[in-house]
C-alpha cells in the first residue's frame, strides 16, 4: 500500500467530477469509460456503481483489475487508483447508500431515469498515485472535530428528553450552520418514524410520520446506516413517497390523519443518520439544505458521532418513575361554558379535537386514557409508571419509548389548542390541564361495538355526550 | 483489400471540438492504466488520431501504450453526454509539435466554456483545463473500431462504418 490513503482523498469521491475507469480484457485490450460513482467504504476499500452490463463489467469479471482516475472537486488534483475487484453486493446497507447517492448524481448529471444501480462492486485499493499537474490551493477548513466535541458536551448536560432533542438541533445550527433539521423516533412495531423535534421549517410537523424505507429518512431507518444525497432528486422526495403512501392506504382517511411532513420543498442536499439504541434503530437525525453539496463525507462523520451520542444520552436518561401511581383529583371548579369534543377512533387510536386531527397510535391511546380518567374520575395528575403498566396502551415490550411519545403528545397539544395541556409536575409525573368541558366519543370500527366507555357508533357523530 | 476505418468527418469534428478525453492502455504488468488527454487531431484520410496530453502526468501511460501498441480513448461532451470510444493499435508516443500546442490551447478553452455551462465555476473549470504548453506530449494511434458510449439504450454498440 502506498503512503497515500483513501481517507485523505475522500473529497474526490463526492461525485462532483465524474471518475474515469480503465480495464482490460483477458487479451489485454483496453477499455475506458466514465464512472458515475466511486464510494468510500473504509480506508482500504471503495465500491464502484455497477449500472450496465457493459464492456467494463465483462472485463472486471474476467480480470478483477481496474485503474480509476479521481479528481478533487476543490483543488482539481488528480489521483490514480489501482483496484482489485472483490465482489458485488445487490442489496443491503452498502447498496442502499450507493443507490441513494446515485439518484442525486443522476439528477445532477441530467441522467434521472437512466442511471439505475444494479450492484455495488467492492474493490480493495492497492495503490494511490498523485498525478503531477497544476492544482488550486486548498481553502482553509473549518474544524468539524472541535464543533462535534462542543456539541456533544452541550447535549450531555441535558436532563430531559425534550431538552435533549431541542439542544441537539440548536447546536447543529450554531456550531455547524445547519438551518433545517429534525429528530424522528422509530415505532419499530409499526415500521414508522414520527417527528418529535424540528427546526427551520414554516410548520414544525411534530407528529408527522415517515414509513421505514421511504425517502432518505426511511431508508436510513430500515438499513441502519447514514444516507446522504448531495444533489436534488425526486426519487427520494417525500412529497411523492407520502402521496404514494396516502394513495395505498385510502386517500380520505389518510389525508384526515396526516400531519404534513415539514421537509423543504426543494432540498438539494440531505443527510439522515441513524440514532442507535440497544442494537436497533431508535430514531433518525435528519438535516437538509437548499444548497447542493452541503454535506460531505466529513460532515457525515461528524453528525454520525452526534447522532450516536444522542442515542447514548437517550439510553442513559433514566425512565422517570414516580413511586406510586397518583390519583390527584381536580379541585371542584365552575363548569366551563365552552365544550370540546374529543373523538377517539379505536381502529388506530386516532384522536380528533372537535373536527381537527391531533394524534394517533400509542400517543393517541395515552391521550384517550388521560382524558377518560379526567372526565370519569376528575384526575389531573398521572405517572409515567401507570402508563407503562396499562395494557390498553399497548406499548411495545422491548422498545416502549414512552417518554418520547409523551414529548410528542405534549408538543402536539401545545401547537393545537391550548385548552388541553400536559405539564411536568415532578419526577415521572405530569399534570393534565383542561380548561374546557370535554365531550368524549369513542368510535368503534365499523360493525363492532366499542368496548371502552360510552359509545357513539356512527362513524362521524354530529353530537356527542359527556362521559360522566 | 483495404477496409475503411471508423473515423469519418463527423466524428473528426466531434473529437476536435474540445471534449473530455480519457485514455487507457495495458501496462507491462497487465494492469490497465488510465489518463487524461487535453486535445485531439483527427486525420480522416490517414485514419489516425493524435492525442495531446501532459507528459509528466502520463509518462508511464505513454511508455506502456508505445510498448503494447493497443489503446482505447473515450471522447465525452458534458451536457449532451454524447460519448464515443475508439479502440485501436499502432500507438506511438511523439514529441508535441507547435500545431499540437496550439490545438491544446484552443480545445481546452472550448472545453472550459462547456464546463462552465455545465455548472462548474470559472475557477474550477480553468483549473481542470490548466496545462503547461512546454510539457506536452502526443500519443497517436490508428482507430480500428468506434463504439457509442452515450449512457442509455444502445450504449456499447459499435458504430457503423
Amino acid at each position: 500500500m502506498s503512503q497515500l490513503n483513501i481517507d485523505a482523498i475522500r473529497d474526490c469521491l463526492e461525485g462532483f467530477v465524474p471518475a474515469k475507469i480503465a480495464t482490460c480484457d483477458a487479451d489485454g485490450v483496453p477499455n475506458v469509460s466514465i464512472l458515475s460513482q466511486v464510494h468510500y467504504v473504509d480506508s482500504g476499500h471503495v465500491a464502484l456503481s455497477y449500472q450496465f452490463f457493459n464492456k467494463t463489467r465483462r472485463n472486471v469479471l474476467a480480470t478483477r483489475r481496474a485503474s480509476v482516475l479521481v479528481i478533487d472537486p476543490v483543488t482539481m488534483a488528480q489521483y490514480r487508483l489501482r483496484l482489485a475487484y472483490l465482489g458485488t453486493q445487490t442489496e443491503g446497507p452498502l447498496f442502499e447508500i450507493m443507490k441513494a447517492r446515485l439518484a442525486g448524481i443522476a439528477t445532477y448529471d441530467g441522467m434521472e431515469g437512466v442511471f439505475r444501480l444494479l450492484g455495488s462492486d467492492l474493490y480493495r485499493v492497492l495503490s494511490i498515485e498523485r498525478v503531477p499537474g497544476p492544482t488550486l490551493p486548498p481553502p482553509p477548513r473549518r474544524s468539524l472535530l472541535a464543533a462535534t466535541r462542543r456539541c456533544c458536551a452541550r447535549i450531555s448536560a441535558c436532563t430531559e428528553l425534550a431538552e435533549l432533542f431541542d439542544a441537539t438541533l440548536a447546536e447543529l445550527r450554531s456550531l455547524f450552520g445547519i438551518e433545517h433539521a429534525m429528530v424522528l423516533m422509530a415505532d419499530t412495531a409499526a415500521s414508522r418514524l414520527y417527528t418529535v423535534a424540528s427546526q427551520g421549517y414554516a410548520a414544525s410537523g411534530i407528529g408527522s410520520e415517515v414509513a421505514f424505507g421511504e425517502g432518505v429518512i426511511g431508508v436510513c431507518a430500515r438499513e441502519g446506516v447514514p444516507i446522504r444525497i448531495t444533489h436534488a432528486t425526486s426519487e427520494y422526495g417525500y412529497g411523492r413517497a407520502i402521496a404514494d403512501s396516502a394513495r395505498r392506504s385510502g386517500m380520505s382517511w389518510a389525508s384526515m390523519t396526516e400531519i404534513p411532513f415539514p421537509g423543504l420543498q426543494q432540498p438539494h442536499s440531505q443527510l439522515a443518520l441513524p440514532i442507535l439504541g440497544d442494537n436497533r434503530v431508535a430514531g433518525v437525525l435528519f438535516v437538509e439544505s437548499t444548497q447542493a453539496m452541503s454535506f460531505w463525507y466529513d460532515d457525515e462523520d461528524a453528525l454520525a458521532v452526534i447522532a450516536s451520542h444522542l442515542g447514548m444520552m437517550m439510553r442513559a436518561m433514566p425512565h422517570e418513575e414516580a413511586g406510586a401511581p397518583t390519583a390527584a383529583v381536580a379541585a371542584a371548579a365552575p363548569e366551563p361554558a365552552r365544550s370540546l369534543v374529543v373523538r377517539h377512533y379505536q381502529a388506530d387510536d386516532s384522536i380528533f379535537l372537535d373536527h381537527d386531527y391531533l394524534i394517533k397510535g400509542v400517543a393517541g391511546a395515552i391521550f384517550w386514557k388521560l382524558v377518560r380518567e379526567h372526565s370519569q374520575q376528575g384526575r389531573t395528575e398521572f405517572s409515567n409508571r401507570e402508563l407503562r403498566l396499562d395494557p390498553e396502551i399497548r406499548l411495545p415490550e422491548h422498545a416502549e419509548n414512552l417518554e418520547a411519545r409523551l414529548v410528542l403528545l405534549q408538543r402536539r397539544l401545545a401547537e393545537r389548542a391550548g385548552c388541553i395541556r400536559i405539564e411536568k409536575c415532578g419526577r415521572g409525573r405530569f399534570r393534565l390541564d383542561v380548561s374546557m368541558r370535554l365531550v368524549l366519543e369513542d368510535v368503534a370500527p365499523a360493525g363492532e361495538p366499542a368496548d371502552r366507555g360510552a359509545v357513539q357508533q356512527a362513524a362521524r357523530p354530529r353530537e356527542g355526550r359527556p362521559m360522566q | 483489400m483495404l477496409t475503411a476505418g471508423p473515423l469519418d468527418a463527423d466524428l473528426a469534428t466531434f473529437c476536435e471540438s474540445g471534449l473530455s478525453i480519457v485514455v487507457a492502455c495495458s501496462g507491462q504488468d497487465g494492469w490497465p492504466m488510465v489518463g487524461l488527454a487535453l486535445a485531439c487531431a483527427a486525420d480522416v484520410a490517414a485514419q489516425r488520431l493524435r492525442l495531446v496530453m501532459s507528459r509528466d502526468a502520463n509518462q508511464a501511460l505513454l511508455a506502456a501504450a508505445a510498448r503494447s501498441g493497443a489503446i482505447a480513448a473515450t471522447f465525452s461532451q458534458p451536457g449532451s453526454h454524447r460519448s464515443i470510444q475508439f479502440k485501436g493499435g499502432l500507438a506511438c508516443a511523439e514529441v508535441a509539435q507547435p500545431e499540437d500546442i496550439r490545438r491544446a490551447a484552443e480545445q481546452t478553452d472550448a472545453f472550459c466554456r462547456i464546463l462552465v455551462r455545465a455548472g462548474y465555476s470559472e475557477t474550477l473549470a480553468s483549473a481542470y483545463c490548466a496545462h503547461d504548453p512546454a510539457g506536452l506530449a502526443v500519443l497517436s494511434f490508428s482507430p480500428r473500431d468506434a463504439f457509442l458510449q452515450t449512457p442509455g439504450p444502445g450504449a456499447g454498440g459499435a458504430l457503423p462504418r
